[in-house]
């Protein structure tokens, strides 16, 4: 038996700011992440959940997936990190590393820069806590490949903001 | 030199991924190479700049549109929406912790030969094992600093930290146990640094301390339950 509307409709509204999150971490643009998210509530009340599957792993699949058609039919492609646009975080000694903060510009901005798989990766792992079995159980991939993503993409974004 | 074998090990630690053997391994690196500590704060700083940067101010909020869609529907069946509510289950956090040998505490406690550290009182280190956080080192007196390198319950469930005590020329080594809320040093080495003043690697010493950490410890705790640990006065 699958789930009833109403029982859909609280675990929607329950899971809404994750879902949020999750979809803003996607489109980079909070417009965009809530016309994500609202297509998804709307396809997940017309077509349901399978009764055998956990929702939250589900719903957040289901939403990378519905992002990654809407990329493929606008033909929307992910702009490049403009040069010079990102202040240079200077760190002579450890001291001074510490107390780097980038800007929420800055991350954004180079965030963009970053696939949709590892900007996924990076949202549920680092932003929702996941551990690597639950990310890679929400995007289908083995738990190495989550580890070594998630490495490589935060290697390639303090490139990114150290160079500048 | 970072290499990306330890860009990949810091990015394991910073997520909580490795087992015990390697969390402890990163920590005494931590300690010991300024390069891989560096790199360490920076991904640290990244992670928290991400989850500042990612995260709505009016997520708590529900969008007018979004009510609209998830208005319950009064007339639905109310005992399936209550079915439903057992299915929903937060997903589950996996915990991968090792099982330590089946070596009773008490017996340990009196296996091992303990030492006092020097110069500093007990009474001044157990104060910062109260309420420091694992490896913020803090300066005990002219010379001497301490590092609590982790966070552990033995199999009995009490709470046990790892700390190094050193100067210029030595340093001890130790495991303190908190027991009804005083901290109590179960075992401690001390040896002469290495000449590069960096800290001696898998000597017998250490070794021991290995030993005695995997025959009673049980579950390392995480920096946040560290923190909460600190916050409560370590469960008492």
């Amino acid at each position: 038996m699958s789930y009833s509307k109403n029982d859909l409709k609280k675990i929607l509204v329950k899971e809404l700011p994750r879902l949020r999150r999750f979809a803003y971490s996607l489109t980079g643009n909070k417009s965009d992440a809530d016309d994500l998210v609202q297509n998804l509530i709307v396809k997940m009340l017309n077509k349901g959940i399978p009764d055998s599957v956990e929702p939250v792993p589900w719903l957040l699949r289901v939403c990378k997936n519905m992002w990654l058609d809407e990329i493929r039919a606008r033909d929307v492609r992910v702009r490049a990190v403009q040069e010079n646009k990102i202040p240079q975080a200077k760190a002579e000694t450890l001291e001074e590393v510490q107390e780097i903060a980038y800007s929420v510009d800055q991350i954004l901005e180079v965030l963009q820069s970053l696939p949709e798989e590892q900007r996924a990766i990076i949202s549920l792992v680092i932003v929702e806590g996941f551990s690597y079995n639950e990310a890679a159980e929400v995007l289908e991939i083995p738990k190495g490949t989550v580890m070594s993503r998630l490495s490589r993409a935060r290697h390639k974004l303090l490139d990114l903001l150290e160079k500048g | 030199m970072i290499t990306e074998q330890d860009q990949d090990l810091l990015s394991q630690y910073v997520d909580e991924e490795l087992d015990n053997e390697q969390t402890l391994e990163v920590k005494r690196r931590l300690l010991a190479e300024p390069e891989f500590n560096a790199h360490y704060q920076k991904l640290k700083s990244l992670d928290n700049s991400i989850k500042e940067a990612l995260s709505l101010e009016d997520e708590e909020e529900m969008p007018e549109e979004f009510a609209k869609l998830l208005e319950l529907d009064p007339e639905e069946d109310e005992t399936s929406a209550s079915d439903t509510a057992t299915k929903v289950s937060p997903i589950r956090k996996f915990w991968y912790l090792p099982v330590a040998a089946s070596v009773a505490f008490v017996m340990v406690l009196t296996t091992f030969m303990t030492k006092q550290a020097p110069d500093t009182k007990w009474s001044d280190i157990a104060l910062q094992l109260n309420s420091q956080p694992s490896m913020q080192p803090v300066s005990m007196n002219a010379e001497q600093q301490l590092v609590v390198l982790q966070s552990f319950a033995n199999q009995e469930g009490t709470w046990c930290r790892e700390f190094m005590l050193q100067d210029s020329s030595d340093k001890v080594h130790g495991v303190a146990c908190n027991e009804n809320g005083n901290w109590r040093q179960v075992i401690s080495n001390s040896s002469a640094l290495n000449t590069d003043d960096t800290y001696a690697t898998a000597s017998s010493n250490e070794t021991n301390i290995d030993q005695f950490i995997s025959s009673v410890g049980g579950s390392p705790a995480s920096d946040s339950q560290e923190q909460e640990l600190i916050k409560n006065g370590w469960g008492n």
